[in-house]
């Protein structure tokens, strides 16, 4: 199980209760932006990643979030993201990292509406680069509006 | 009775907005794009616990098609100004910022030279006539009239 890490780094200041001095959380790195930016998600989020022998079209793909689709024809594998009662599928043809992202290098995104609402944050790293974080239940909104063709967002009126 | 502007220039044009609007002047920022963005606001930047979403004047504007190839123009934004616009943060990137201006109210006409989007009033300034920009409606415009995916 993922969560929140909390690392103490000793007393140094020679404080009686010392706080915390490094807070992480552990993001899953996948697929690639024209501008070399990656997209992200909070690993305590990834119910599983499935084979592709589960793939059944209905997936958002890489591109539809407005990243690259590998230059291959693996089949992809099906990285299923939990948001509350409901699961995101997103098929990938990438390979995906895990690394623990300090609190610090996460900066929050404008709540405008040209940033599309299925990210959340910003991190930003010299060393591992950038990523987009995504909002695991805005990704599921999103899924429902447009992408989803048994959502009842997406049904008929009469 | 004069105000404070602080000028700046972007594709050989003039500017001027207000200094109460103004937090940093900071130099050329390594964009991330937004996936779905736009030529207007082309991406963010981490800045103080913030990613700050860049807004491209020249874009804005439509100032682009006058000169350079968009690459060329892109290497000559070279400052960044950071402006607070009610509870909006954002940035302007530019090509050359000046020091500040104390204008003198009378000063300010109406917008007869430049006329052109989010101008306000135009002044007499180092030998060219700037616009001065409403900065308030031009932020509300890009961060709420765009939409993401």
């Amino acid at each position: 199980m993922i969560s929140t890490k909390i690392e103490s780094r000793g007393n140094p200041e020679g404080l009686s209760n010392p706080q915390p001095k490094h807070e992480e959380m552990e993001c899953l790195f996948f697929g690639r932006s024209e501008d070399g930016c990656q997209c992200a998600v909070a690993a305590r989020a990834v119910e599983r990643i499935a084979p592709s022998s589960e793939h059944t079209g209905e997936e958002i793909s890489l591109k539809r979030l407005g990243f690259l689709e590998p230059a291959d024809f693996r089949t992809p594998r099906i990285l299923r993201i939990m948001a509350g009662e409901g699961v995101v599928p997103i098929a990938l043809r990438a390979s995906m990292t895990v690394r623990l992202v300090p609190f610090a290098e996460l900066f929050p995104l404008p709540r405008s509406s040209f940033v599309s609402s299925i990210f959340s944050n910003l991190i930003s790293s010299d060393e591992h680069g950038r990523a987009l974080l995504l909002d695991p239940q805005r990704l599921l909104n999103f899924y429902h509006t447009h992408v989803d063709p048994f959502s009842p967002a997406k049904a008929p009126s009469l | 009775m004069s105000r404070a502007f602080l000028p700046f220039e972007i594709e050989g044009n003039a500017f001027l907005i207000e200094t109460n609007r103004v937090r940093e002047i900071l130099g050329q920022q390594s964009l991330t794009q937004i996936p779905h963005g736009s030529k207007r606001l082309p991406g963010v930047f981490a800045h103080k616990g913030l990613a700050i979403p860049v807004i491209d004047l020249a874009a804005v504007l439509d100032l682009t098609a006058q000169a350079r190839s968009e690459d060329q123009s892109k290497e000559n934004r070279r400052r960044t100004i950071v402006i607070q616009v009610g509870d909006d943060v954002a940035a302007l990137v530019v090509d050359e910022v000046w020091e500040v201006s104390q204008i003198p109210e009378k000063e300010l006409k109406e917008v007869r030279l430049t006329p052109r989007a989010f101008a306000q009033m135009e002044v007499q300034w180092s030998q060219q006539v700037a616009t001065v920009l409403d900065i308030e409606s031009m932020v509300h415009a890009c961060m709420q009239g765009e939409s993401g995916a």
